[in-house]
């Protein structure tokens, strides 16, 4: 047991466990912290707070870092949001089509109409923007799983 | 790729260019471009010699003529290039006396050395006279090589150097001067410099540039299109070495507009000076606000930076001895020094100002506190038309008072509304007969139900807006106050109906379209023009330029959305016409219904514009960060069944 404390983490044996759902968790918590602080360092910036802005960008950048680093284990045990471990570009590249299309597909659709329904129309016509910008991608990763396929 | 197997790359392959040989064989590396802004970057850099001459105290008079066949004449009056020297100086890159302190040169804007031995190389022909202690020296060049050894010549005339040259018409083709920009750059010369007087000779006459204000009166200059809050404001100071004149001059535009200039040379790109400016101007005018009582200690956060800065003009002109630029262009300053220098020089003189002119301060507290008042009016009009959706009314009240600002300047406010291209695809999809009865819906102005003059019988206006309304009765037959949600006409009484940019405005747009088909005829035409995305890619990114501009946008409409819309509402063999109108984005964001704080995030949009946007979305920005978009258009036709 002494020994295996010591060694190095085999990130294989990280799927399933506690620590991969803390590792999840944490690269979700990384990136949106990084998306929210670079939004605020842009309005910083135009408000003329560029001190603000700067320090802002900064932590965002190191937040983004963080968040590399946790996908550094999570490629193996398994990818945030596609639930694959990222063995080659080429493997993944159709999976991320089908997440891509689910998300756009399921979460989107339910969003633009709840919007709706709701009086948000500027919302809904938002989302239903994202979506068909989102199959638009699906498609792309799709053409581009096919060309991969081939060139193997 | 490989392309001579059987080159051979060894010791012999070794080059070395000989004198200016590497400028020819690359200009562009050396003044950026071989076309229209080559030509103009020659005359900038000898210009900038004769400035320099003149920074460091001698001389009055610069003289700029250009000739029919773009022969450029600089002359100065300042101490003259040392005659031993001309051909060094000439011919040579990097030799010049701004290296060190020996020539009296305390800051210059030159580019050490590399200038006038680039103009040289790059000229046809160029011709140096130097007047210098009672000796005239005269020396010409052809393509960088000196004809022959410099003469001399005893003359008692002022000493000055006079430069002449043809660009190389081998290296610029065809490109010519552009008068305009020269002209641009000879006025803000002449503010940033009021003891030198320009001049520009040109075949169409002499002009003269002298201006005593300095950045202050730069900034009237610049904002002379819009009437100013108060007298524009001077500030100076020198702070750990670093002059500092600023002029500032709020206006009741919307458009900020900063200009910064490092010894005499624009910095377009801004940098740590425009950084220290904006936190000057943040920080004395939100110290004013609350300490004169306009804000409560509270209220002082409702105070953005954006609204400090809106409608204002900024000058800023630095003096620095050694300058850090970003690159070799020198649009964007680096060096730290001149951040802090700027915002102290600011902060301090512009408290010191405001306190000292309480009319004046009073009137930019005014002008600031409506910029906050505008920004959180915008988001309630989104707010408020958004909540009464959901009991299925708006408030026409947001629409009429919208438009009704905007119809002060509406065929200004944007290229589209009078585009005549598509103007006349609405007019060519019409296929009613010419005794017809036309509707135009939320008509505006009533361009679009011109358009169809000579091909129908009467056309009708209907406008919620008083004011369009107004602008509408000189261009139509008739014009009725009404809304399109309501449309006050019986069932079956027009052949044509038309609209324009019309349908996103509202938040369900069904309720309009199947207005239009009850006031339809049975066999009638429904004609819309709409600006729509390039397609799913750009979507997102187009939604967010249009709702940061307009807040009661509510709705982006993909191709198959709008036919999805026509087909419900029950109309068939919809056709549609597509064409391209570059839009003036800075003249379009122009407007009261968008906040200062979404006219830069707009600009942003643009510039950080994702690469699967610009794939498919054409636009241009350009260096003073202008942006033009290739909006795309869909002119839509539709039938209502007959009976």
């Amino acid at each position: 047991m002494a020994d295996s404390k010591h060694r190095p983490p085999d990130p294989g044996e990280l799927h399933g466990t506690l620590t991969h759902d803390h590792l999840s968790r944490l690269y979700s918590a990384d990136t949106e912290s990084a998306v929210l602080y670079r939004y605020i360092a842009q309005i910083a910036d135009i408000e003329g707070l560029h001190g603000a802005s700067e320090a802002l960008g900064e932590v965002a950048e190191s937040r983004e870092q963080f968040a590399q680093g946790q996908l550094d284990y999570l490629k193996v045990a398994g990818l945030p949001q596609v639930g694959r471990p990222l063995r080659t570009v080429a493997a993944l590249v159709g999976w991320l089509a089908v997440q891509a299309r689910r998300e756009a597909g399921e979460d989107l659709s339910e969003a633009a109409r709840t919007a709706r329904a709701e009086g948000f129309a500027d919302i809904a016509s938002w989302l239903d923007a994202l979506k068909a910008a989102r199959l638009a991608q699906a498609e792309r990763f799709t053409a581009l799983a096919g060309e991969l396929a081939r060139e193997d | 790729m490989r392309t001579d197997d059987t080159a051979t790359y060894d010791a012999d392959s070794i080059r070395t260019l000989r004198g200016l040989e590497a400028v020819r064989l690359r200009p562009s590396m050396y003044i950026g471009s071989t076309g229209q802004a080559g030509v103009l970057h020659l005359l900038f850099e000898v210009l900038q010699n004769a400035v320099d001459e003149a920074m460091a105290g001698f001389g009055t008079e610069i003289a700029v003529m250009i000739s029919d066949d773009d022969t450029v004449t600089v002359r100065d009056a300042g101490r003259g290039i040392p005659v031993g020297a001309i051909e060094l100086v000439l011919t040579t890159l990097h030799a010049g006396g701004k290296f060190g302190p020996e020539a009296g040169y305390g800051v210059t804007g030159g580019l050490h050395g590399v200038g006038v031995s680039c103009v040289n190389a790059l000229s046809e022909s160029l011709v140096v006279q130097v007047y210098r202690n009672g000796v005239r020296a005269d020396q010409r060049f052809r393509r960088g090589e000196a004809l022959g050894p410099v003469q001399t010549t005893p003359d008692d005339a002022p000493d000055g150097t006079t430069v002449t040259w043809r660009p190389d018409p081998q290296v610029f083709g065809d490109a010519r001067l552009e008068l305009a920009a020269v002209r641009e750059r000879l006025r803000e010369l002449a503010f940033l410099m009021p003891a030198v007087r320009f001049t520009l000779t040109t075949p169409a006459g002499e002009e003269s540039f002298a201006e005593q204000d300095g950045a202050a009166g730069y900034t009237r200059f610049v904002a002379a299109e819009h009437p100013p809050v108060h007298v524009p404001i001077h500030l100076e100071g020198t702070e750990d070495g670093v002059g500092v004149e600023v002029g500032l001059l709020w206006t009741w535009g919307y458009h900020e507009e900063t200009r910064s200039f490092v010894n005499t040379i624009r910095t377009r790109h801004g940098g740590t000076h425009e950084l220290g400016l904006d936190e000057g101007v943040v920080r004395a005018v939100q110290r004013y606000l609350r300490q004169a009582g306009h804000l409560g200690e509270d209220d002082a956060l409702l105070i953005a930076g954006n609204d400090l800065r809106e409608g204002l003009t900024a000058v800023a002109v630095l003096e620095l001895a050694d300058p850090q630029f970003e690159g070799q262009t020198k649009t964007m300053l680096s060096s730290e020094s001149a951040r802090t220098a700027v915002r102290v020089v600011v902060e301090d003189g512009l408290g010191a100002w405001l306190s000292a002119h309480p009319d004046a301060a009073g009137a930019i507290a005014g002008r600031v506190l409506e910029a906050a008042r505008a920004r959180l009016a915008a988001r309630r009009a989104g707010e408020r038309a958004r909540y009464q959706q959901a009991d299925r009314s708006v408030s026409k009240e947001i629409y009429r008072k919208q438009f009704g600002i905007r119809s002060a300047n509406w065929h200004d406010s944007a290229t589209w509304i009078t585009a005549g291209d598509l103007l006349q695809t609405h007019a060519e999809m019409c296929e009613v007969s010419d005794d017809a009865r036309v509707l135009d819906i939320c008509c505006g102005s009533g361009v679009v139900g011109a358009s169809f003059k000579g091909r129908v019988g009467h056309i009708e206006g209907l406008d919620l807006t008083p004011e369009m309304v107004a602008l509408a009765e000189t261009r139509l037959d008739h014009v009725t106050k009404g809304d399109v949600y309501d449309i006050p006409f019986p069932d079956a009484s027009y052949d044509l109906v038309c609209n324009r940019e019309v349908l996103h405005l509202f938040p369900d747009p069904h309720r309009p379209v199947s207005e239009v088909f009850r006031v339809l005829k049975p066999g009638g035409q429904f004609i819309f023009g709409q600006l729509m995305p390039y397609g799913a890619a750009d979507a997102p990114w187009f939604f967010r330029i249009l709702k940061k501009k307009q807040p009661l946008f509510f709705q982006l409409f993909l191709d198959e959305d709008l036919l999805k819309l026509l087909g419900d509402a029950g109309f068939e063999n919809v056709t549609t016409r597509e064409l391209v109108v570059w839009e003036d984005i800075d003249r379009w964001i122009e407007t009261h219904e968008t906040p200062t704080l979404n006219r830069h995030e707009i600009r942003r949009l643009y510039r950080d514009a994702p690469a699967a946007v610009r794939r498919i979305h054409p636009f241009k920005m350009d260096e003073r960060g202008h942006i033009m978009d290739a909006w795309r258009w869909v002119v839509f036709s539709g039938w209502k069944p007959e009976a």
